[in-house]
């Protein structure tokens, strides 16, 4: 009998090699065991080649944004003209300005293409591909590996260097059209490059469960730049799941803003040092509201020596959300002299809300040195009372004390985009949208 | 015109003003003065309308309307300024973060620049800036900071709730000059002391109210402080 993976490779046309790994995970998948800081969802009821189970009308213009997403891009202050990418009117494959911006991407040595196209075009792939995220090592991982449809494949080649930020959202429409999503990236040695994943409006997904991956390949000298927008719509169950791999002398920064969490969000993202010298710093700040269950978990290997690892999280909480901070730095024996860091925070603005932290370290080596600190505070009447002496109402006091304490992670998000999320901050701040 | 009218004042029951009565103009200063839990800081809160102090009767009038029932962000829009006797540290919230969005919200045009001046002006170095609000800050660092912030808002009617005590010689030189500055350019200051040299420092006629137990005990101008320093509030 065909199995569902098989029939799927098949169907477009991949390589042996792709078909063959589909079918050895969706074997293991069965017995598969979630990653046990995320809380699982039921991934057999779902048909990976089933019709999309979300009834969103076929949106061909402005007018047909449902009545609610319309309220949240007003609410959030989005301008018109991005609604059209964020709402997939400008369509990936036809679109000259998409055309363009691969022409314009490939003359500096950026590579962007399907990943299908991708890993039919370029063999040498199969060393990379799913190869960060062994199927093995849980069951989103397997399940990704034996269903995994649509999803991006970028290069940055040798040596390039990309001053603007490669903007990735005009890739939504295809994320939102599969359910399990795959993104591929490698920036070869000493190349640089800023992506932004994602937009700060919830892109209309057709599926109610989303397990999007990405693997990313820092190589000798490369120093890669992520900022990551998330923005869940309300009827989904997320489980993102990303793997890095850095090499000798490289960097990745990483900034993710979790701005909503649809029904339920378990981000699991994983950075190794493999090469000495090799640096990653995370920082992320989530704003998890009414009925929201966020977990989120980062972890950093070292395991090279004189590597550097440090997070940073930072959650905003309000009514009944429930959000669980996950952090870890590990150091193996190879990490002598490394240091890493872990700082994780929440804010609570009402009673009913929870958060809490589960930092941890781990070393095997004498010589590195790891800290972390966990910090969980409520919004302090005194405060209050004092911006409020200040001429702000009470509101206006605790959207800029949100504002304040995400400040260290906000710096790291271009200017374009801060707007948005703190426009995110003040409705928080107000109690929703 | 700053005006407490016959105010009577308590605290989650408690009665701790009596018929208080005082009238502030543009550039004067009056000078607060009362033993250790006489009602000082209760006014301060109580003018500045801190919702924890209840006004049973009486009236609190700017400029000929009460504002006794505005809460205190419209007092402070309305040009009502208090410096805290005890600063609140905010331990996740840059001073200077802070100080933008309170000049924006006091439809000022914030200035980096300025700000940076007026906080050398009142010997804080710009590092300060970027600490987050009063933590760690010494006590005369949090009150000379109270008072940059006086500066930069240029209040109609200052409230200062001894900003003098605790700081050392070269704070209350900053803090003197603060005041004088306000003055000035208009301020009408009310300022909580318990000490005269703060008056030496600013160096200009002032009035005097004595208060003790939530009452006004006695009024008069600098001779008064004088008495109060030399020979204590016994009658
Ligand atoms: N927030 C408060 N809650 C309860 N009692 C208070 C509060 N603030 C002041 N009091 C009481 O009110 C009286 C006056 O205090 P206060 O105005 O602080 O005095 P002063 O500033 O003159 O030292 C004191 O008996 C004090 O204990
Ligand atoms: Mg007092």
């Amino acid at each position: 009998m065909e199995s569902i993976a098989q029939k799927l490779g098949m169907m477009r046309n991949e390589p042996e090699w792709v078909i063959s790994l589909r079918m050895e995970a969706e074997k293991y998948l069965k017995t598969a065991p979630f990653p046990s800081e995320i809380k699982p969802l039921d991934l057999e009821s779902y048909d990976p080649l089933g019709k999309p189970d979300v009834d969103i009308p076929e949106i061909k213009s402005l007018d047909d944004i449902p009545e609610n997403i319309r309220k949240m891009l007003l609410a959030m202050g989005v301008p018109e003209y991005e609604w059209q990418k964020i709402l997939g009117l400008v369509q990936v494959d036809t679109s000259s300005q998409v055309t363009s911006f691969k022409d314009y991407f490939e003359k500096q040595g950026v590579v962007v293409l399907s990943l299908l196209d991708a890993i039919k075009r370029f063999d040498w792939l199969r060393d990379y591909a799913f190869r960060l995220m062994p199927y093995k090592d849980n069951k989103i991982a397997a399940y990704h590996t034996a269903y995994w449809n649509g999803g991006i494949f970028l290069w940055i080649k040798k040596g390039a260097k990309i001053a603007y930020p490669l903007h990735t959202y005009f890739l939504i429409t295809e994320g939102a059209l599969a359910q399990a999503d795959h993104a591929l990236i490698i920036a070869d040695e000493g190349a640089e490059a800023t992506f932004i994943e994602g937009c700060t409006a919830p892109p209309l997904l057709r599926f109610s469960a989303h397990i999007g991956a990405t693997e990313v390949y820092v190589k000798k000298g490369a120093k890669v730049k992520g900022i990551v927008l998330q923005n869940w719509p309300p009827y989904v169950n997320t489980r993102p799941y990303t793997n890095v791999h850095v090499e000798e002398g490289g960097e990745i920064e990483v900034a993710v803003a979790i701005l909503g969490n649809g029904k339920s969000a378990g981000r699991y993202e994983e950075v190794h040092l493999k090469g000495r010298g090799a640096k990653a710093s995370i920082h992320s700040i989530s704003f998890v509201k009414e009925k929201e269950h966020l977990d989120d978990v980062i972890k950093i290997y070292l395991e090279a020596e004189d590597t550097h690892g440090l997070i940073q999280t930072k959650g905003v909480i309000r009514d009944n959300g429930i959000s669980n901070s996950y952090t870890h730095i590990e150091a193996s024996e190879h990490a002598c002299y490394s240091k890493g860091h872990i700082e994780c925070s929440g804010l609570l603005l009402n009673p009913g809300a929870k958060h809490t932290t589960y930092p941890g370290v781990r070393s095997v080596s004498p010589s590195s040195e790891l800290t972390h600190e966990a910090y969980v505070g409520r919004v302090s009447e005194e405060s209050l009372t004092y911006m409020m002496s200040r001429g702000l109402s009470e509101e206006d006091a605790i959207s800029l004390l949100i504002k304040g304490y995400i400040e260290p992670v906000t710096k790291h998000i271009p200017f374009e985009y801060l707007k948005e999320v703190q426009r995110i901050a003040e409705l928080v701040a107000k109690g929703g949208f | 015109m700053f005006e407490a009218k016959d105010l009577n004042v308590s605290i989650e029951g408690l009665v701790k003003l009596k018929g208080i009565n005082l009238e502030v103009n543009p550039g004067e200063l009056h000078v607060i003065m009362g033993p250790n839990g006489s009602g000082k800081t209760t006014l301060a809160m109580t003018l500045m309308g801190h919702p924890k102090y209840k006004v049973e009767s009486g009236d609190i009038v700017l400029d000929g309307k009460s504002i006794r029932d505005l809460p205190m962000y419209e007092r402070a829009k309305l040009g009502v300024f208090m410096s805290f006797q005890h600063p609140v540290e905010i331990g996740s919230l840059r001073y200077l973060t802070f100080l933008l969005e309170v000049l924006r919200k006091n439809g000022k045009t914030p200035d980096i620049d300025w700000i940076k001046r007026i906080f050398n002006k009142m010997g804080l170095s710009e590092a300060f800036l970027n600490r987050n609000v009063n933590t760690g800050f010494s006590g005369g660092e949090k009150k000379r900071a109270e008072l940059a912030q006086m500066l930069l808002l240029s209040p109609k009617y200052a409230i200062l709730d001894e900003p003098d005590t605790g700081v050392d010689v070269d704070s209350m030189k900053f803090i003197g000059g603060a005041i004088s500055e306000s003055l000035s350019r208009g301020t009408g200051v009310i300022l909580i002391t318990h000490y005269a040299r703060i008056l030496n420092e600013i160096g200009k006629g002032f009035y005097v109210h004595i208060i003790a137990d939530g009452e006004i005990k006695a009024e008069g101008g600098p001779e008064l402080a004088k008495k109060v320093e030399e020979q204590g509030f016994g009658e």
